[in-house]
């Protein structure tokens, strides 16, 4: 699994992170890593979803950046693998492979998943 | 596309013997149920309920087993509209099974006398496709009325399967060349293609969905995919490894497949492959059956007797709306939670017992939980609780099979019925080569792993591997032979048993005695007893079973069960208990006449039965007596039953010297009788003694006539006689240590007060010359006993617990030395007339003792009892037999065939069926292990 394409560092200037029609969004972890990723990855998240377009989330919506404190980096970048994992595979064609979870975070990223609604 | 197995050692993984095809449909009327259909080796059919969520438990019957088919099922196959299961053996019957209330019957029969290749209904479910070997082809209608029918030509256009297509209007015929054949269900030729050069072993048409199909074609290492016809190009998979059942999930979207080495593989409707994965099944056997079930969502694989059943983690696992599952491609990624849950519940050791130590929230961990849910219904215990099981009733009737544990074998395993299949419960051996005798113990291969050490489930799996094999001794089914049982693998496992064995040692609870029950009866097979050899699992006393013979099987056999109440702690039942003793004091006297004769014989012959069964009737009476509240003159009910016993004893006893002392020597009767009545009157003269007393007249011709009897059969010598009492008062000593206080008060108070009469009958030793001296001497001892039995409820209130406890060891010996000093009188009398009383006179003591430590078998049985009769078969005047309502669940007529009702509800129905076997259901109040035991002494009963 090789989908660190999300996680954007020398491109950032070239991708708005702007404004409601931005394209990337900004998730910080509870150490302070940010990763940005594809709205449309990020969208999966009923959490992330409801947090960038729901009324109640003005700070989040404008400046597309979504703060967790609960949620570690090693954790949060599991998720943004998810992501593109999901992103990619569904309704695809092909064999789809084993998406890993190292038990060491599984615990972690379970209720990661739960609080984030993936 | 993810597969989350259940975990495959759950107890109802495993059955003997192997499953050959798998079949589902759901239920019409319940959402998220379903019915599986199986079918087995053994030519047994099985229908087992499915659901998808976890449900309340209810007493529903889960599992049928369908018996008919005398050769192994090789297909199976729901009519789902019509809710039929047609299943087709390898030798060309095909039945119809359908549904009436709670039982399945067949419908219809077809047999042309060859082989099927293939069957299959159409989805309209009106009529049925039928290919056979010799190239006919049959579409019959569901009443099985013939619609059309073809005799294709031979060799070179052998048809090999045949399939309806989506909308029932066509059918799609598969030949040897790799073409196909298109026919409209009248016999109409449509069209014909080549596929492939290669014969197509199997077709599959999907159901159609917004107008589309999909057919799929299986040669041996191909799979073909149109989507019409005409389709110029078809869609291909070439694999490497061979297939050997495909099937299209319920919308037609994925066509899943089994292949050797255990791979299980899903194509989409272009023929290619998006999934692929090893079934998580032991290797010992390929991969058998397999099914999608509950609309595509699980998948249940079998390979031989072991079934895994797997969840698709990328759906919606709720019941949903179908319009809207139509149409959307389901097939993707699974959500990160589920993903998880299911990663966390592996890292458990495929179980959430430990998961309450996680440090989780509680929604997470219900999630996790919920992953140990199995489709496939059943009641069978897991092996930690199987002890627990066999020895609790429960309100949900269980249906086994009895068989034999070996062909011909006098020994007997109780298996529960599941999935067509058997899972051995209890194992009854017996332990008597000439009586039936059994001692019912659990079966083998449950004992494996000890609860909550968490052994790994490889170690499990090899065990439980090793259980199975043994099985296959037991099996009186033809089976094929898979050498599984080669000395090579025996002793294999053997080591592999043990290595696990010293590797868990540490870990593994002592082996304990997983002897249950013992099941005795009397020489004429007319009363059996059932009593416990596990004290701390069951309660001493659980049933005992009187036959009353008839002459020439001329009457249908009538049985009494008298039954261990086990279900009182639950809730009582309106079944008229027992109250123990005198309820039957009116015919007491009628009883006792058989039952001083039967027992007689029982002492003489079944020293070591007798033994047992005093233990276990101490066990629960002493428990019994405990519970009885005292009554106004101070002795418990239990307490006075015992001074009536020895009373009446007593009186019994002089009744029989009066007959024997004119005969010796001219002796003074009217004293005698002086004494009696004087003994009976020193009791306390309330109603129960004076009803014993005239009894006595009726009692004493009784003893009489065993004398005489036991003096004409005197081939047993008069040691023998002695050496089986020591035996008794062995196991005397054993019950008095497990005793309660109130039966081992009276009995101690009788051994004290029997010191005087041992002192006395060391005097009468020495008068031994002379034969009429002994026998004052013995009237004079008979008269003490008397008087002291009658001192005895008087006795009753300065009784003092701690020093006779002391002193009852010192008392036994004594009753010991009586003994022996009686037989020695015997030796120095020598004369046959003396013998005879002496040998009364130690029957007496005898009986006393019996009657102090535990009174009769048959005058006292623990109070919470059921009495319970077996039906009374309705005669059939137009086919001259005995006929009772078994639901099908009994096929061969006999004599054995019972049923027991409780209020008009059948609680248990005993039948014989082909080879050697028979059927066995039960329900609350009787447990499995008491319901096994009634059913092996019906097995062993002999009419005479």
């Amino acid at each position: 699994m090789s989908n660190n394409k999300d996680e954007i560092d020398e491109e950032t200037q070239e991708i708005t992170v702007e404004g409601p029609e931005s394209t990337y969004v900004k998730l910080v972890s509870s150490d302070g890593h940010e990763f940005y990723i594809k709205r449309e990855h990020a969208l999966i998240s009923g959490t992330i979803k409801a947090m960038l377009s729901g009324p109640g989330a003005f700070q989040e919506n404008e400046a597309n950046e979504v703060n967790f404190r609960e949620i570690p980096s090693h954790v949060l970048l599991k998720v943004c693998h998810y992501f593109a994992y999901k992103a990619k595979y569904t309704n695809s064609a092909a064999e789809i492979p084993e998406f890993n979870i190292e038990p060491d975070v599984a615990l972690e990223l379970l209720m990661a998943a739960n609080f984030l609604d993936c | 596309m993810k597969i989350a197995w259940e975990s495959p050692d759950w107890p109802g993984s495993r059955i003997d013997p192997g499953i050959t095809c798998l079949t589902w449909m759901p239920q019409p009327d319940r959402p998220g149920h379903g019915m599986l259909g199986i079918g087995s080796e053994s030519g047994a059919v099985g229908v087992t309920l499915t659901s998808i969520a976890p449900c309340d438990e209810d007493s529903q019957r889960y599992n049928f087993n369908l018996r008919g088919h005398h050769s192994t099922i090789c297909m199976a196959t729901w009519n789902k509209p019509q809710c039929k299961l047609a299943s087709c053996d390898a030798s060309g019957v095909i039945y119809v099974w359908v549904r009436n209330d709670d039982r399945w019957s067949v419908e219809l029969v077809n047999d042309r006398g060859v082989k099927v290749r293939d069957l299959s209904w159409s989805p309209c479910g009106r009529s049925a496709l039928i290919c056979y070997e010799d190239n006919f082809v049959l579409v019959g209608s569901a009443s099985g009325q013939r619609i059309w029918s073809h005799q294709f030509p031979a060799a070179d256009h052998d048809v090999t399967c045949g399939v309806w297509a989506a909308e029932s209007r066509e059918i799609i015929l598969g030949f040897a060349t790799g073409s196909i054949q298109v026919m409209f269900c009248d016999g109409g030729n449509i069209t014909e293609r080549s596929l492939c050069n290669e014969p197509i072993t199997k077709l599959a048409c999907s159901t159609e969905i917004n107008g589309k199909w999909t057919l799929a074609a299986l040669t041996e290492r191909k799979l073909i995919m149109i989507s019409a016809y005409d389709q110029v190009v078809p869609h291909t998979y070439t694999g490497t490894l061979l297939i050997k059942k495909i099937e299209w999930n319920s919308d037609g979207t994925l066509l899943a497949a089994i292949t050797e080495l255990h791979q299980l593989l899903i194509f989409d409707r272009e023929a290619r492959l998006i999934h692929r994965e090893e079934v998580p099944l032991s290797k010992d056997r390929p991969l058998s059956a397999f099914t999608w079930a509950h609309n595509g969502k699980t998948i249940v694989v079998a390979a031989g007797g072991h079934v895994v059943v797997g969840k698709r983690l990328d759906v919606v696992l709720e019941e949903e709306n179908e319009a809207a599952v139509s149409g959307k491609v389901l097939m993707g990624v699974p959500s990160l939670f589920n993903l998880v849950t299911y990663a966390v519940w592996r890292e458990l050791g495929a179980s959430s017992r430990r998961v309450d130590r996680l440090p989780l929230p509680n929604r997470e961990k219900e999630s996790i939980k919920l992953l140990d849910h199995h489709i496939i219904r059943c009641r069978i215990p897991r092996s930690d609780d199987l002890c627990k099981f066999v020895c609790t009733v429960n309100d949900a009737r269980s249906y086994c099979t009895i068989r034999p544990l070996t062909r011909g074998s006098h020994s007997y395993v109780l298996c529960m019925e599941h999935m067509g299949g058997l899972v051995p419960l209890l194992v009854g051996r017996q332990v008597n080569r000439f009586l039936p005798q059994f001692h019912v113990s659990l079966h083998h291969g449950t004992h494996t792993g000890s609860p909550g050490t968490g052994t790994p489930p490889t170690n499990r799996q090899q065990t439980t591997i090793g259980g199975s094999a043994q099985v296959e001794d037991m099996s009186v089914l033809p089976r094929t032979s898979t050498g599984r049982n080669s000395l090579w693998r025996r002793s294999k496992r053997q080591l592999r048993a043990l290595m696990s064995r010293h590797v868990n040692a540490a870990v593994r609870a002592p082996r304990t005695d997983s002897r249950l029950v013992h099941v005795s009866s009397n020489v004429w097979c007319t009363r059996f007893q059932v009593t416990s050899l596990s004290p701390q699992h069951l309660p001493g006393f659980l049933a005992q079973i009187v036959y009353k013979t008839s002459v020439l099987h001329l009457q249908p056999r009538q049985m009494t069960v008298q039954l261990a109440n086990m279900s009182l702690s639950s809730k009582p039942l309106s079944v008229t208990r027992r109250s123990s003793g005198l309820d039957n004091s009116s015919n007491a006297s009628s009883n006792r006449n058989e039952k001083i004769n039967e027992e007689e014989l029982n002492i003489i012959e079944l020293g070591e039965n007798e033994t047992e069964d005093d233990l276990a009737q101490l066990l629960t009476s002493s428990r019994i007596s405990g519970e009885n509240g005292d009554r106004d003159d101070g002795l418990t009910h239990e307490e006075r039953l015992f001074f009536d016993r020895v009373l009446t004893e007593c009186a019994s006893l002089r009744a029989a010297m009066e007959l024997a002392v004119p005969s010796t020597s001219g002796c003074l009767p009217s004293a005698n009788t002086t004494t009696t009545s004087n003994a009976i009157s020193a009791g306390s003269s309330n109603s129960t003694r004076a009803a014993m007393h005239s009894l006595s007249p009726a009692i004493s011709p009784s003893l009489s006539h065993s004398e005489i009897g036991s003096l004409a059969t005197s081939a047993l010598s008069w040691q023998e006689e002695v050496d089986s009492m020591e035996y008794i008062d062995g196991a005397d000593e054993e019950a008095a240590l497990l005793n309660t206080e109130s039966s081992e008060r009276s009995r101690q108070q009788i051994r004290e007060k029997g010191q005087a009469p041992v002192e006395q009958r060391d005097s009468s030793k020495r008068k031994s010359t002379e034969k009429a001296k002994d026998n004052e001497d013995i009237r004079t001892h008979l008269d003490k006993l008397s008087r002291i039995a009658a001192q005895l409820g008087q006795r009753q209130s300065n009784f003092n617990k701690n020093r006779d406890r002391d002193s009852i060891r010192k008392m036994r010996t004594q009753v010991k030395e009586l003994l022996r000093r009686v037989n020695e009188i015997e030796k120095k009398v020598g004369g046959a007339d003396v013998r005879g009383e002496v040998r009364d006179l130690v029957h007496t003591i005898e009986e006393m003792k019996r009657a102090l430590g535990e009174g009769s078998r048959a005058s006292r049985l623990p109070q919470n009892m059921l009495t319970l009769h077996n039906k009374a078969p309705i005669w059939n005047e137009t086919n001259q037999v005995y006929q009772l309502d078994f639901g099908g669940r009994v096929t061969q007529e006999s004599a054995k065939n019972f049923q027991i009702e409780v209020d008009s509800k059948q609680v248990l129905q005993f039948g014989r069926i082909e080879g050697g076997a028979y059927t066995l259901d039960f329900r609350a109040p009787f447990c499995a292990a008491q319901a096994f035991a009634v059913a092996l002494a019906s097995i062993t009963q002999r009419l005479k």
